[in-house]
Order: structure tokens, then sequence, then C-alpha cells
């Protein structure tokens, strides 16, 4: 089975390692990502708070390869260019007259009849197919995360259908069950990390992080698990940091969920790259155990 | 409303009410008690609704469930009303007078005809089950009743989780049923049924608070549900009224209500405001500071809507006297801190700034919908729903839907509360009495009576029975402790405990005790002879005795309610007042009543709107009826309205009513008169009016209306500018308002603040229907409404919603720092501070409102006087019972309708004025009515004339004879004993309280 | 603090035309407004912002206080998380109106109150556009040299250094643990979305 895959500026960068998880994960459970031809940057959270016009325009081009390209299911794992592509589709749908004006400029046409998917729905998919849990062979037993879903997987500047529970989304931690890992209940599932403030606002990011932080500390979780690679990258990358100024002693490490589903399909860390956090959380995936 | 004086008129004696909740259960007893056959047609196992749930009622803190439960068996022994329950309607056809309703009956499996209601089976099935009348917090078997006092008692077995039924084994109940019950091969069946009419009162769903997860529900194990809180309060409830929280059973200390839980909120539920939910809050939050002094309660909420009588007194006294702590802000989210399983809000402050706050417990009070078959109902019944899914009623006929002959009661119509549910089941009884009329009497049956035993010579022989009340009684009294201490006393015949003497299967045990122990007297030691002496004095009837041989002894409200926690000294408490009625009781004797005639024909006091629509409804039911005002128009307050809030024009509606009123041939108008004198009593009384004229008649409806307040804030006599919300009406119906005009209006303008400190309920209303008609004539003209808490309830809400939507700007104000208003060149400015912005804003207009309170009508005092009536401190009637009596007066024969009873829009008023004349139907229906047997008896040989008595009394019983000498008149004496208090010569003495039964229970107890 | 503040006189034809214009960009329904506050405690930011929370900016747009409207720290400090207007029983979506009010204030020439946040979405689109995807490296070159000038316009050396250092240790942090990318990323279409963007500007 064939996906479109949307990899996004972040995963081609700093976040490589979420594309290469992603690659392999879905390479096991026998799909293969099929990238979009010369894709541009969706514009993230900046083109909406700055230009209502490229905001839609550029996910728009996206959405219009990514139809042309014959597969009728595009999965984004980055957040924020789920979003915005998510958007620029229901914006596009409900305003026929700049679809048209955009379609114009475009060699590639948007029509409309694109799915646009999370890596979650996509992965909750294979789980509800019974594919899922074929693959899995090693449990990493030493796991006791909390699943963090972000802003952008349930909530949207416009009304857009969403496949969870806006308040309470459970799609990671289903996953994650169904991998026999308990995930822990905790208040932040949605909470902001502000990780487009982390460079330009540090006290408002560190501050939110640090909450997130503590509560997943005082729930008993050793790690966070993630789909974002804003969010992944924001809270490993300055853990130390906002950890110091808030005088948290403990550390978590931020997994993708892909780095969690790949060592329990038997994958290992270097060739999913879990490596390269800030936070090493290498040691969780010491004590493995077979599925029965 | 239907047109009921056509030639066609139908003519059938049976009305079939559909839903078994408190409204429902209203109808059903009047229509029943009318002459009406009435089928009564319930989906679940038993009657109850939702008031059954409940523990306590605001503002009495009766407990809801002994409210009920009297009803609930009134109901099922009466001779009139055919219970069907487990049971929908699938189909109607036919026209009013004749309809054929289709009832497809769900299998029981228990045949209620065989079943004792012993509870045997339950007690031996095996399996548990999360029961849903306790909210999940409890478990029930798989055969069960919902409730302990269920009508009709008996049980069902719930078929998806019973072993047998799932597995094919087990059969325990069966096996343990000594009277052959059980019925594994029940079938659904269908019958049909004949009517003349329909009521429906399906009665209400409540809002499923998972649907808001940032609050917690069903996620933070110590966040529950307002019924859920309701549970945990009631002494039958899974904590038995301790109040624990359900994650981990501590006692809480700081309990948050968060209010509007699915109301006001269409993004994430819905759009109206449920109307009940701050006074249930408010209620939840007292009584949970009664149980447990240490409870720190806060509700959360972001407008009080205390609009009903009397609520505002309420929430003061919450606040004063209870110190519950009112915080306006929405919560915007629930967290759960780690480990402890507190709970964190978080929420803006008054100045702004976001807290947190760290509660122990979280309450949701959940709003209330349409019943889940609200839309398949109006299928069934071919009526329109409203766009909410609510029953859709006419703002002149709240009770009638679009099918002649289909009526709506409760919360069917628009989120209620209860004694608004109860008024309008009399007022669609009254709607049904009225259509009707011809069929009255046609289809009832004459309940038999075994002849009462003769106690000529026999010795007392006394039955007691101690009531545990669930655990209201018992976990205080030691109930076995008291039977023993009285079992063995001479007299005693038979003494012994029940769980709640009042269930319809305790009816039953206490008539086979009197058979099988030829008792010949009997008492009950449970709860207060005020609501329930009457249900136990029909039992003891039922057996054979004469029912004034019943005494029944308060061990709960004198006992156990006032010495919770001393055990001891309140068994021993117990055991002494049942003492004392044993050896009152002794000497008892059967009481003979009289009964006189009934004059068929009403008095209505007030020609406005209550008055004329009560007047017509009982001319409608075939009574001549004498309609008496005391201007010389008809039509009362409604003449300065001309639109209702839904654009609906008052002026025609009143036009037609006083056209209608005038011309009906058994209404006779009396305008320009006042009465002048009322003799009589209850069915006879005689009126003289104040041009001499003549009237009989056998009740009164007392509808006098109101006044509204002329006021003196706000520079309202300094210029032209200012006027009063009536005046813009009027303005605004002459066209008078310039396009372009600004206008402010200032709210609750001699309202909510002493001397007239209550709400005037209509106010919010009419400005914001005012502030709309200009919106919409002219859009560019700037609308500012000062405004305290908008209080446009239940379906209301959507037009406040209307008028932000056309860009009114609404201000909220305190009482403390009220607007300021400058009088300007060229119109008013008006200075207050903004809670949002936190600072003062300024805003010009051409002419300002302001909203003017209401007052009770000035005649209404003397009203009070002439007819013993009771009055609240504004001056409004006070009505028999607040919550199950709404427009009663304890004087019986009189009525209350309108204004006079209390501030309330013109749909309620039509609303309780057929309630009036449906609760006066009642009455006039009967041919005799029987004088009660508590009245004092005169002993002519002793009296000496002294006429002590003839000045005391209030209902004027003693008069001065032919001979002389002071007479006695039985049937307006209401055994208030006072002439037995005064009387020298002993010559008076009250049926059961005679002083020989008095000092018998004094020596008893000393 | 702002209670000192004069009262606000509210002039109905700049409150409307301000709400008109704030509503049809953001379309958003702000006088559906019933001033509940749940998003006051929604808001992520609120205890940064102090004061400024969605309830009242929302309040200002009504009742046309303009200035205050467009310049405030809840405007830019305002992360777009979008939990107010989910909580918002009005359906009122804030974080659109911040966004709106971002644009507002910049098409009438105001100083933003947070210029780094500004530098910031401003660079990172900027970045976008020109090479069709974004570099980070580019990306966070354009909002340094924007935020340095900004330093010498004021004066305050310290900033630059204190801030390029910041910037550098993450740098070699990230460089270390193999997240940072030298290889110029770029898409074609950058031409079609210049075009598209070009035409749309002219109108």
């Amino acid at each position: 089975m064939q996906l479109a895959y949307y990899p996004g500026c972040s995963l081609k960068q700093s976040s490589a390692l979420y594309d290469t998880q992603s690659q392999l994960v879905f390479g096991k459970l026998g799909i293969e990502l099929v990238e979009l031809e010369d894709w541009n940057c969706c514009g993230a959270t900046s083109a909406g708070k700055t230009n209502d016009f490229l905001a839609i325009a550029m996910p728009a081009r996206n959405l219009g390869i990514a139809e042309q390209s014959g597969l009728d299911n595009l999965v984004i794992p980055c957040s924020a260019c789920y979003s915005r592509t998510l958007v620029a589709q229901q914006y596009l749908a409900a305003n026929p007259e700049q679809k048209d004006r955009i379609n114009d400029g475009l060699t590639k046409k948007i029509n409309g009849t694109l799915k646009v998917s999370s890596i979650l729905e996509v992965l909750l998919n294979t789980l509800d197919a019974g594919v899922l849990t074929d693959t899995l062979v090693s449990k990493p037993v030493q796991l006791k995360p909390v699943c963090y879903y972000g802003c952008m997987l349930t909530r949207f500047p416009l009304e857009v259908p969403v496949p969870d529970d806006i308040e309470n989304p459970t799609g990671m931690d289903t996953l994650v069950e169904a991998m026999g890992i308990h995930a822990i209940d905790w208040n932040y599932k949605t909470n902001c990390c502000g990780a487009s403030a982390a460079v330009n606002d540090p006290d408002t990011a560190f501050h939110l992080m640090s909450k997130i932080m503590t509560d997943a500390i005082d729930r008993g979780a050793n790690c966070i698990i993630t789909t974002c690679p804003m969010c992944q990258l924001n809270l490993d990358a300055y853990q130390e940091q906002f950890c110091k100024h808030y005088n948290i002693a403990e550390r978590l490490p931020v997994f993708f969920i892909t780095e969690v589903l790949g060592m329990a399909m038997g994958l290992n860390l270097q060739e999913l790259q879990i490596d390269r956090h800030f936070i090493d959380g290498t040691d969780l995936f010491k004590e493995m155990e077979p599925y029965e | 409303m239907n047109d009921i004086t056509s030639s066609t008129r139908p003519a059938s004696g049976a009305v079939a009410i559909v839903g078994g909740g408190i409204g429902g259960m209203q109808a059903a007893l009047d229509l029943a008690d009318s002459g009406f056959k009435v089928h009564f047609i319930q989906k679940d196992s038993s009657l109850g609704g939702t008031m059954v749930m409940l523990d306590k009622t605001f503002p009495t803190g009766d407990c809801a469930m002994c409210m009920i439960s009297p009803k609930m068996v009134e109901i099922a022994r009466h001779p009139n009303v055919n219970i069907i329950t487990f049971a929908e309607v699938t189909g109607v056809t036919g026209a009013p007078g004749d309809f054929t309703l289709t009832v497809k009956m769900q299998p029981r499996y228990v045949d209620p005809d065989k079943c004792t209601g012993c509870g045997i089976c339950e007690k031996k099935c095996p399996k548990l089950v999360t029961s849903g009348f306790e909210q999940g917090l409890a478990k029930r078997k798989a055969i069960y009743s919902l409730l302990a006092q269920a009508v009709p008692n008996t049980r069902v077995i719930d078929r998806d989780n019973c072993l047998y039924f799932q597995r094919g084994r087990c059969r325990a109940c069966e096996k343990f049923c000594t009277a052959e019950a059980i019925n594994f091969e029940d079938t659904e069946k269908e019958i049909s049924i004949h009517t003349g009419a329909i009521i429906l009162s399906p009665g209400l769903n409540r809002h499923d608070p998972a649907r808001h997860q940032e609050l917690g529900f069903g996620r933070w194990p110590n966040v529950v549900s307002s019924v859920q809180f309701e549970r945990i309060l009631s002494a039958s409830g899974p904590f038995m009224g301790e109040i624990k929280r359900p994650g981990d059973k501590i006692h809480p200390r700081k309990v948050a209500w968060i209010q509007c839980v699915g109301s006001r909120d269409p993004n994430h539920g819905n759009p109206w405001c449920s109307s009940v939910c701050c006074m249930y809050a408010t209620k939840q939050a007292v009584i949970a500071k009664e149980h447990d002094h240490s409870i720190e309660p806060t509700i959360f909420y972001m407008e009080m809507r205390a609009f009903g009588k009397d609520f505002d007194k309420y929430v003061d006294r919450a606040k004063t006297e209870f110190g519950v702590r009112y915080h306006r802000a929405m919560v915007s989210a629930v967290h759960e801190e780690a480990g402890t399983g507190d709970l964190v809000l978080r929420y803006a402050d008054t100045d702004g700034t976001v807290t947190e706050e760290t509660f122990d417990m979280v309450v949701l009070s959940v709003g209330l919908e349409p019943h889940a078959d609200a839309i398949e109902f109006a299928k069934t019944f071919a009526i329109t729903p409203n766009e909410h899914g609510f029953a859709k009623t006419g703002p002149f006929s709240p009770v009638a839907t679009d099918r002649p002959g289909v009526y709506v009661t409760g919360t069917y119509q628009g989120p209620k509360d209860i004694p608004e549910t109860v008024l309008q089941g009399s007022a669609v009884a009254g709607s049904a009495m009225a259509l009707l009329a011809e069929g009255r009497g046609t289809e009832v049956a004459q309940k038999e009576l075994p002849p009462e035993k003769s106690l000529a010579g026999e010795e007392s022989r006394i039955g007691v029975l101690v009531c545990h009340c669930g655990i209201n009684i018992a976990q205080t009294v030691n109930v076995e402790a008291v039977v023993e201490a009285v079992k063995d006393l001479p007299n005693v015949a038979y003494a012994a405990d029940l769980l709640y003497a009042c269930s319809q299967d305790s009816q039953e045990t206490i008539k086979q005790l009197v058979q099988e122990n030829n008792l010949n007297r009997v008492i009950v030691a449970s709860c207060t002879p005020r609501t329930h002496e009457p249900l136990f004095q029909e039992t003891i009837r039922d057996a054979g005795l004469n029912k004034y041989l019943f005494e029944l002894a308060d061990i709960r409200e004198q006992c156990s309610w006032c010495h919770m926690g001393q055990n001891e000294s309140a068994t021993e408490k117990a055991i002494n007042i049942v003492k004392m009625h044993i050896a009152k009781i002794k000497n008892f004797e059967p009481i003979v009543t009289e009964s006189v005639d009934v004059t068929h024909a009403a008095m209505v006091i007030g020609g406005g709107v209550a008055g004329m629509t009560s007047a017509l409804a009982l001319a409608d039911q075939g009574y001549p009826v004498h309609l008496i005002e005391n201007e010389a128009e008809l039509g009362g307050l409604a003449r300065h309205v001309h639109h209702t809030l839904d654009n609906s024009d008052v002026q025609a509606f009143l036009a037609e009513t006083i056209e209608k009123t005038r011309n009906h041939p058994n209404i006779t108008v009396h305008t320009g008169v006042t009465v002048k004198k009322t003799g009589g009593f209850v069915g006879n009384f005689q009126t003289t009016l104040t041009d001499d004229a003549r009237i009989e008649h056998g009740a009164i409806i007392v509808a006098a209306g109101g006044t509204e307040y002329t006021p003196t804030e706000y520079r309202y006599n300094e210029s032209d500018n200012i006027i009063t919300q009536r005046e813009l009406e009027k303005r605004l119906a002459a066209g008078d308002i310039a396009p372009g005009t600004g206008i402010a209006m200032i709210q609750c303008v001699g309202s909510r603040e002493e001397p007239a400190n209550y709400c005037s309920r209509i106010c919010c209303q009419d400005a914001v229907k005012n502030a709309i008609a200009v919106k919409k004539t002219s859009p560019d003209s700037q609308v500012t409404i000062f405004y305290r808490d908008i209080r446009t309830y239940g379906l209301r809400e959507d037009y406040y919603r209307m008028a932000r939507e056309l860009g009114v700007l609404f201000v909220r104000f305190e009482p403390a720092a009220k607007p300021e208003v400058t009088v300007t060149d060229n119109g008013v400015s008006i200075r207050a501070f903004d809670y949002i912005l936190n600072r003062d804003i300024v805003v010009h207009a051409d002419v300002l409102a302001l909203s003017t309170g209401l007052r009770p009508h000035p005649s209404i005092e003397r009203l009070g006087e002439m007819y013993k009536l009771t009055r609240n401190a504004e001056g409004y009637f006070l009505e028999a019972h607040v919550k199950l009596r709404p427009v009663d007066f304890p004087s019986e024969g009189i009525f209350v309708a309108g204004l006079a009873h209390a501030p309330k829009n013109l749909d309620e008023t039509i609303s309780q004025a057929l309630a009036a004349a449906g609760r006066a139907g009642v009455l006039l229906a009967q041919d005799k009515l029987s004088v009660s047997g508590i009245i004092a008896k005169h002993d002519r040989d002793l009296c000496m004339s002294c006429l002590a008595c003839f000045r005391v009394c209030p209902f004027d019983a003693p008069y001065i004879d032919e001979d002389g000498k002071v007479s006695h008149n039985e049937i307006k004496c209401m055994g208030c004993g006072i002439c037995a208090g005064v009387c020298p010569a002993k010559a008076f003495q009250v049926n059961n309280f005679r002083d020989d039964q008095i000092i018998a229970m004094i020596d008893a107890a000393i | 603090m702002i209670m000192t503040e004069p009262a606000l006189d509210v002039r109905p034809a700049i409150a409307a035309s301000l709400l008109a214009e704030v509503m049809t960009r953001s379309e958003q329904n702000l006088s559906a407004c019933y001033q509940c506050r749940r998003c006051a405690g929604a808001c992520s930011v609120a205890d940064e912002t102090r004061f400024l929370t969605p309830d009242r900016l929302i309040r200002m747009i009504i009742t046309g206080d303009r200035e205050n409207a467009l310049n405030n720290d809840l405007v830019w400090q305002c992360v777009s998380c979008y939990k107010c207007g989910i909580r918002c029983p009005n359906k009122i979506q804030t974080g659109r109106i911040t966004e709106t009010l971002k644009k507002m204030a910049k098409e009438s020439h105001q100083q933003p109150r947070h210029q780094r946040i500004a530098h910031f979405h401003d660079a990172f689109v900027t970045a976008g556009v020109r090479r069709g995807r974004v570099n980070e490296t580019e990306f966070m070159g354009i909002y340094e040299m924007k935020n340095t000038i900004l330093s010498i316009k004021t004066m305050n050396i310290n900033a630059i250094t204190g801030e390029l250092a910041a910037q550098m240790q993450l740098g070699l942090a990230m460089l270390k643990r193999g997240r940072m990318h030298f290889k110029f990323l770029s898409a074609k279409g950058r031409k079609e979305i210049k075009a598209l963007y070009k035409n749309e500007k002219r109108g």
C-alpha cells in the first residue's frame, strides 16, 4: 500500500530522525510513503499570524501536488504542517472563489478530494485493521509514558472535523496501550508547549513547558511521547534550561511515537536514531520482553 | 387555544397521560379527582421521573421523595387511574374526543398482579449491575425496582444482564418467589386505548457532562455531575447521605460547583438556559453545608438567574447564613492534582487576573435537554417540535400543541422547575377538563369501600408501625428498640418496623395487619402528619376502620433530623413520643363527618389576563363564572404591553380574549366593582359586591394582579429623555422613536433592592425585546443595556443572543456602583464601571429607559385580610406549598393566579391561570364535599355564650343563633382549636385533640 | 493599573467600524460574547500578559478602544494555541482575532509591542517564500539580523552579544546531536507561490 507523504521542512533538518523513523515504521507495516514531488513549506504558524494569503496558498500548492499524484490519502507527521494543510483544504472548500484564483496560478490544481491524515490516524487505521499488532516483537517494559498531543492535532483556527476528542484525545494512548505499555492519563495532553515562542519569547515558552514537565513527573512518567517535531524539539532541546530555571530536578526523554513503535517492532536504537535526543532516553529501552 | 366552544364538541370521559413524572402525576390526580378516567402511560418501570432522584428541594429543604411518594401512592390506588408502565405509545389516530392510542408494553418478566413486592427475588439475584438510578455510584441487581417506593410496587428483569437470559442458567428469582410471579416467557404486548384528550409529559434528559472533557467528568473521579451529587446527598443514596468524594471516599472540604455545563453553550452543548441550575446548585451547596459544616462551597457562574419567587432571598441566605461563596467567572478547565485526587480550577478573578485554586471535589451543574424521545414523540403524536426539539406551543397557549386535543406539560415545553411543572400539570388538566366537559363522569368508577367496623364495646387494640424512612430515621433512632419498648404496653396489640411506611407495599402490609390482628387503632411513627396523614388514614379506611382512628407520631422532623448524631437520647425521645401517642389514641372514637352540597359556580377576582383566562377555562368546563374587575375596563397590566419577546401581538390577543370573555354565555363580567363581603365556606360561598350584587359560588380564584413601579431613581423626573421601559415600548409601538436614536437602558430599577428586594422577572426580557425592536428598525442606533444579571432564562436565552448579535452593548453593574446618569443638552450620558475592561466607560444616549419592577396590586392587602390569605414579605400571596401546591391556598376553595402570586411573564400567567381553573374545576366537579373530621365540637349545654370564641375565631364559625345563644357552624370550622383554648366552660373540644386525650399524652410523657 | 485611566468614551460609530473590520477579517462573531471569561482561564499566555486576556481584548474592540486593541501584550504574545476559541461557548476564536490585529497594527504602521516576536514570524515567512522551503539556519540568520538591527538602533550591545551567545550554544548542541543540517533545501515551486502572492497583492 502507498500513502502520499509530506515531510515538511523540519523533517528534512532538525527532525530528520522523525523522517527516517517514519519510513522504517511504515515499511514494517507494509506501507510505502511516497514523498510529494517538489513540495514547499506550509507556512506554519508564522504565515497564519502574518499573512492570510500565504497561509492558504503555500499549503494549497502541496494539496494540488498530492491530489495529482493519484494517491488519495496524504499523511503528514508534523503537526504544524498537518494543521496548516488541513485548514487550507477546509478553507478552500468553503471559499470556492479563492480556490479558483489559487488554482489559476498552480500547475497542479486542487479539487478537494484528498484525505489529509495525521500520522496518528494512519497508525490507528493499521491497528484497527489488525496489521500493527502483528508487527510487534519486543515490548519496551520500562516505559511509563504520558502521551503529549500538543495544540495542533485537535485545535484549529477554523472548524475542522477532528477524529478524536478535542479536549481529551486518546488516539496516541490507544496506540501505546496496544504495545502493552500503560499510558498515564494527565492534565497536559493538549496544552501548548510554546514552540513558536521558544526563540522569541522564551519566558513564555519556558513557563508553559515547566507546567507540562511538572505534571508528567508528578504522575510518575519517565518519558513523554509525542507526534509533533516542534513539541519534541522544544521540550527536548530546552529541557535543561527551563528545568533549571524552574528548579525541576528530573529530566524526561521526549520520544516520537515512531521511536517507541520502531523499538517494539524490533528495530534498533541506531537505525531509529534515538541517540539524537538532547535528553538521553536510550536506557529506557534496555529491558525488552518478547510479545506473547 | 383550541376552539372548544364549537358545536362539534367532543364527548369522552377519558384522558391519556404519557410520561409519569411529577407533572404528569399532578395532571392525573386533578383529572381523576374531577371525574375523568386517566390512562397513565410511563416508559420506565415505575412512576417517578426526575424528582424521585432528588434529595431535598429548595427553599424548604423538604425531602423530595417524601413529597412525591404520597402522590405516587394516591395515584396507584386511585380507582380512576389506570397505570401502564414499561410502555410506549407507538401510534395515535382520531380526533379530539375520540383518539385511539396504540401502546406497546415491554415484557417485565414479573407478573405485577401476582407479585407482592416482597423483594426476595432481588435479594437472591446473584447478578450485580451498575445502577442508572444511582448514576453509576452504586450497584443494583438484574431483577430490580427503579426505587424502593416504586409504583407499581413490583420488579422487572433487566434482560440484558440477567444470567438466565444471557447464559441460560440461574432462575434464582423464580425459585424463591412464593407468589410465582416470575415469568420468563413474558412477551411484548400491544394494547389500544380510547381517550378524548392526550397529555404529553415525557420529562427531560440531563446533559451528558462527559461531552466536556476539559472539565474532567469520567476522567477525574472526584468530578461528579449534579445528579450524582443529589444521590450522594440522599439518605437513600449510595453513601447514605454522607458527603464523600467517589474517588477515595474522603470527606471533601472545598467543593466547587460549575454552572452552565451544557447550557447557554451553543458551541459544546445547548444554546438555552436550563432555568433550574442556579437554584439547584445553591440548594446543593446549602444542604451540603447542613450535612457537614466543614464544607466550603463555591459556585462558579456567569449569571445568577434567581428569577423566581423568593429565589434571590434564598441565594442571599446561602451567602450570609451558610457562607456559600459565589464567583462570577466560568471555569475553563479542571485539572487533577497528581497523587491527591484534588482538583485545580483555573478561572479569571474579578479584576481579570487568571487564578488557579484547588478544590477537593467538583460538581458539574448539568443542564436540561428535551427527553431523548422528544423528536420521536413529536412524530408519533403528529405535533410540531420547536427548533430545539421541545414541543412547540404558542405564546398565548403555553400548554396546547398545534394538534387539537394534544397538550404538553412540564419540561417537554421548555426547561422549568418543579413548581412550574406541577402548575402546568394542573393547567393541562384544566384544559382537558374544558375540552371534554361533557364527558366528565362518564367513564369513572366509584371506589367501593368496605363498611366501617363498629367499635362498640371493643377494647383498644392498637397497632404501632415504626418507619425507618430508609435511613432518615434509622441512622439516628434505633427503630427496633422503639418497637421493642412499646410492643408490650397495655392495649398495644401489635408493633413492628417498616423500611418505608409510605410505600405502596407498606399500605398493603398495614391493611393486612389490621385484619390479621383485629386492630382497631393504628399509629405510624414516621414523619410529619402534614404530608402523610391522609395517606395512612385512607389505608386504614380501606381496611374497614374509621379513618380518624389513626395517629401519626413524628419521630423524624421532631427527632431524628434535629438530634442527628445523638442516637441514644434520640431513641429515648422517639420511644416517649410513641408512648404519648399510644396514650392519646386509646381514647379515640370514630368520627362521623358531614358532607355539604357544592355550588357549581366560581368567582374570579381580577379582570386581567390571568382572571380572564381562568374565567374562560372554567366557563368552558361548563361552570358559571363571575368575573370581578375594579377598573372600568378588562385587561389589566397587559393593556400596556404591545409585544411578547417573540414579537407576538399582545394587543390583538388581549382584544380577542376580552371579546371572548364578554361574550361567553357562562361568564358574567362585573366591572368597576370590588368585593364587599364574602361569607360561607368552600363549595358554598356567598359574596356581595360593592354594587350590592349577590353571587353564590363554590370556588374563588384570586387574580388581583400587580402594578408597575414608578421610579424616583436615575434622574427620572429631571428629563423628558428619561422614561420607563414601558413608555419606550409604547413609543416604539407608535413609531415615535426616530432612526438613529441612541438608547440606553438601566435594569433592576426598583427591583432586587430594599424595599423591594426581589427579581421582577419580566424586565430583562422587556429590555431585550425593546432593544431588538430598535436594532431591527434602526441598526445604526447604539443600544446599551446596563444590567446586574441578564435573566433570560429557559428558551428566552435565544433572544439575549439575538440582541448581542444585533450589536446591543451589555454593561454589567453591581448595586454598590450603579451607573451615574448625567442629563446633557441633547440627552443623557451614563458612566459605569466595566468589569471586563476594568475601567469606567461613558455612554451617551438620546433616550434612557428605566426597567422598573413590579409590585403587588394595592387591593391584595385587603383581599388577604378578607379571605385570611397569607402574603410574603413583599406582599404577594403565599401559596399552600411552594413546590407541590403552587396555585392552592391553605384555605380551601380559594386559588391564586397571575401577578398576585409573584412577578411572571405573560405565558406563565396564562399557565397559572389555567392551573387555577384546573384546581377549581376539581372542586366544582364534586357533588358533595365531606367536611373534615378534625373540627371543634360545641356542647351547647356547657356553653355560657360568653362570646370569647366568637371574638377569636378566624373563620367566623361560632355565631349567635336565633335564640341569642352561641352556636357553631362546623362546616366553617377549620379545627384550629383557638376556641377550645379560650372557652372558660370547656364547651369546645376539638376532635382527636380533646382535653382528655391531650392530658393522657402529658401523663404518658411525665 | 488600568484603574487610573480616564473613562473610555464609547463612540458608537468608531466602535461599530472597528468591530466590523475585526469581525470580517478574523471571521469571528465577537458580538456574541457574553463576558463569561471562560477564554481567560483557557489562555496559555495569561500568566505572561497578566490582565490582558481574550475577554478583555474582545471588549476593547466592542467598545471601540482601537488604540489599546492594536497595541497590547496579548496581540503579540498569543501563541495561537486556539484554546480560548475551543472553550468559548459562543465560538469566538480569539486566536484568529490576535492574528488579525497583528496585521492591522502592521498596516497602520504601528511599531510592534514585542518586536522580536514580529521579527520571528516575518523571518520565517520570508525564508519560506524565498526558497520554497524554510532552511532553519537561514531563517534564524534573518531573524537574528532583524534583532541585531533593532539592538543597534537602541544601542543595546549586551543584547546582541547575549543573543548570539545563546543561539550559538543551542546551535552547537544541535550539531553535536546530528540535528543540524547544512544542505540547502529549496522547492522549485517557490516561483509559483511568489507569482500567486504578487498577483494577490496587485489585487
